[in-house]
């Protein structure tokens, strides 16, 4: 029988994202798969450097990647010990990685040789993946994330700045064309869009959330979007990882 | 990238260059006093690139993005045009090399004026610019259109009576220096960054290819209004011996260069900045810094290359024809070619883009690789033909014909990438020093048309590497999704 077996599954879990300098995500994929983490997903982006002099400069931008890795309930504990011990992210001159909650992660695994074919599909509807869970720790911190018009991430990361928070990572985007949009010899212009996500202490959130809401720029309407969502834990990886987080 | 890491990374690119040198020098030289102007070259070299590369990261590369999609987005195409011949125009004018370019105006139509060949080069470069943004907006094949001008350059070059024709095949990549390669690039990804769908990520590159048309099709055009007889060329350059006076003395050179390449930059900068875009205060900051710095990094570079490098090249190529032994000359061109895709700011440049390319997969090293094959390969070929007297078109006809054969099967990113390449690898270094160098090793009596093939294959040979690269690559990237579907496949096969 040369079909291939397999089954979905619907089950809680924890997402990790790790931001390291560019070309170093493999080192966190071979990190967190070492720790029983099946992979990661890769994005670029570019980060800012906490360096008072550099920003004077403006040189204080840096490549970086972002690693997105969905890992199973359990082995939460595992991966980040695995972030902070290995050899190679401990040479890092910068990283940071951060958790949050993923409610549920469905995938279609491959059933090992000898699983019966009769292992029936998940059904979605029945299952409650956060039923067993116990209640996550308090958040300490929290991912804002700033979707914006090209062009204002630079005036946002500084007023961010100013309310507090210690940095971020910006990452290029697309808007959508709409339907009723001109088209443009048969091409939908797409509003370029940036990316902006920062990881702020929970107690200065607000401070930051205002300092953006209060720029010049974002007072049109469309502007840009903004969300937050929990962070439980937040690391620093490399050589700074000994180093306090909140100044 | 964060500087210090840059810096890192320039002086460790520029280290085996350094030292090939070094040992070249201890082995060749009698005298031993251009060492040192080697190490101080080295030390400006690197920081220099390092200081234009984070010039490039926040200045240029983002403001020529910004006027790419901007423009775009007013979604009218003569206006895009307009705004590219204009800005293609005036960045090749105040381009420092194009007094090289003079000379073969002189070959080809000595009839003409220094301006007006200036003007029809520029021109040239506008013109295929505004072509260029046309197509990604039209959405015409890239490929058709580099097929359709390289044969009717091809033909061209064939039919001329004079064989220096076809060595103008590299006039594209001297006309482009390193302000124009950025901001031309980056006007191209900022027009592809706006356009939904898929070819997206492909259309980012292949604008610089095809305005290395322009100045190849300025320059026939030229020969062809004003025919005559060729009276001797010039080619004049300046020597300079390895003191540290030497170095001073070649600053202020360098500034007035490079004050007068930015200048058209700076222009557009303003006229961003006060009417046609809306940029914000941090924005125009950013921008002129980054400006700021490419201009001290190209003084600073350019200052360590002529007052290190380049009389050291003449002194070695002068030795190495002493030694008369053709196959070490070749040798250690071709070890030299290989190391100077690694000093050359405007390769640098491309190759970051090129690893950020969507859909690409493209690694900064297999890119490095194929284009240390392809200087080796060009510059070997380069002093061959040179030495043994033979014609340059031997290998450049076949070598672009079959560049356009292998474009049929290689992924668009990559052709385009190859096209871009070819532009790109003549930059400073392959057009002061390994001039000195193989002009004199070459022994050529007559300086041009040796350096010319130089030119014409360091362009050619890229289109070749590149584009094999990219259908290896595609080749194995097959293989492996071939495997990956197997492994899934086997354990149910064995069950």
């Amino acid at each position: 029988m040369n079909e291939i077996l397999t089954v979905s599954s619907y089950l809680p879990g924890d997402l990790v994202i790790s931001i390291v300098p560019r070309g170093q995500g493999e080192k966190i994929m071979r990190a967190v798969r070492r720790a029983g983490a099946r992979g990661g997903t890769i994005l670029e982006g570019r980060g800012s450097v906490n360096n008072k002099l550099a920003r004077i400069l403006g040189l204080d931008s840096r490549a970086v990647e972002l690693v997105f890795t969905l890992v199973d309930s359990g082995i939460l504990e595992a991966v980040f010990e695995a972030l902070a011990t290995d050899e190679d992210i401990l040479k890092l001159p910068e990283g940071a990685a951060m958790h949050l909650n993923a409610r549920g992660i469905l995938r279609r695994e491959i059933l090992p040789p000898g699983a019966r074919a009769e292992t029936p599909e998940t059904d979605i509807f029945s299952v409650n993946p956060q039923a067993g869970r116990s209640a996550m720790s308090q958040a300490k911190y929290e991912l804002i994330t700033v979707i914006a018009n090209t062009g204002f991430s630079e005036e946002i990361m500084e007023a961010a700045r100013g309310a507090g928070a210690p940095g971020g990572t910006i990452m290029n985007a697309k808007g959508t064309g709409r339907a009723e949009d001109v088209k443009f010899f048969g091409i939908t212009i797409v509003p370029e869009k940036e990316f902006i996500i920062l990881v702020v202490p929970k107690n200065k959130t607000k401070a930051v959330l205002k300092a953006i809401q209060d720029l010049p720029s974002m007072s049109q309407a469309g502007v840009g979007i903004i969300y937050c969502l929990d962070v439980t834990r937040f690391v620093q990886l490399g050589k700074k990882m000994q180093r306090e987080f909140v100044r | 990238m964060f500087f210090p890491e840059i810096l890192k990374k320039t002086s460790l690119a520029a280290l085996p260059f350094t030292a090939l040198l070094f040992l070249l020098h201890l082995f060749l030289l009698p005298e031993k006093s251009g060492v040192w102007s080697l190490a101080a070259g080295w030390l400006l070299l690197s920081s220099g690139m390092a200081v234009f590369i984070s010039g490039v990261d926040i200045g240029i590369l983002p403001m020529g993005q910004k006027a790419g999609s901007e423009l775009a987005n007013r979604r009218s195409l003569p206006l895009l045009c307009a705004f590219c011949f204009v800005a293609g125009f005036f960045i090749t004018a105040s381009e420092p090399h194009l007094g090289i370019l003079a000379v073969w105006t002189k070959r080809l139509a000595p009839g003409a004026g220094r301006l007006s060949s200036a003007a029809a080069i520029s021109a040239g470069v506008g013109l295929f610019a505004a072509l260029a943004a046309g197509r990604i907006v039209l959405q015409i094949s890239l490929k058709k259109i580099l097929t359709f001008f390289y044969i009717l350059i091809l033909g061209g070059a064939c039919l001329a009576e004079t064989p220096f024709t076809g060595l103008l095949l590299g006039a594209g990549g001297v006309a482009a220096g390193p302000m124009a390669v950025p901001f031309i690039l980056a006007l191209g990804m900022g027009i592809a960054a706006v356009r939904g769908g898929s070819e997206a990520g492909s259309d980012s590159f292949g604008l610089l290819g095809l305005t290395g048309l322009g100045p190849i099709l300025a320059l026939l055009l030229l020969g062809a209004i004003f025919p005559g007889e060729w009276s001797g060329g010039v080619y004049e350059r300046k020597e300079a011996a390895g003191t540290l006076l030497s170095f001073l003395l070649l600053i202020p050179a360098s500034l007035k260069e490079m004050g007068i390449a930015a200048l058209p930059l700076l222009v557009l900068l303003i006229l961003f900045g006060t009417t046609l875009f809306n940029l914000s205060r941090l924005q125009v900051i950013r921008f002129t810094k980054g400006l700021l710095y490419a201009f001290a990094g190209l003084c600073i570079f350019f200052t360590g290359l002529r007052g290190g490098f380049m009389a050291e090249g003449n002194l070695l190529g002068n030795a190495l024809a002493l030694t008369d032994n053709k196959a070490i000359t070749t040798l250690a061109g071709m070890l030299l070619g290989a190391m100077t895709v690694w000093v050359e700011p405007t390769v640098w440049v491309l190759n970051a883009r090129a690893e950020a390319a969507p859909g690409g997969n493209i690694s900064h090293n297999h890119i490095m690789a194929a284009l240390s094959l392809s200087a080796a390969c060009a510059t070997g070929l380069a002093l061959l033909q040179a030495m043994n007297g033979l014609n340059p078109l031997c290998l450049i006809l076949p070598g672009y014909a079959l560049a356009l054969l292998l474009s049929i099967f290689c992924p668009r990113l990559f052709t385009a990438l190859a096209f871009d390449s070819g532009v790109v690898m003549i930059g400073p270094v392959t057009c002061i020093f390994m001039l000195s160098l193989v002009t004199s090793a070459a022994a050529l009596p007559e300086r041009a048309t040796g350096f010319f093939g130089l030119i014409a294959l360091f362009a050619m040979t890229p289109l070749l590497f590149i584009q094999i690269l990219g259908i290896l690559l595609q080749r194995k990237q097959r293989l492996n999704e071939r495997r990956r579907a197997g492994k899934e496949a086997a354990p149910a096969g064995r069950q």
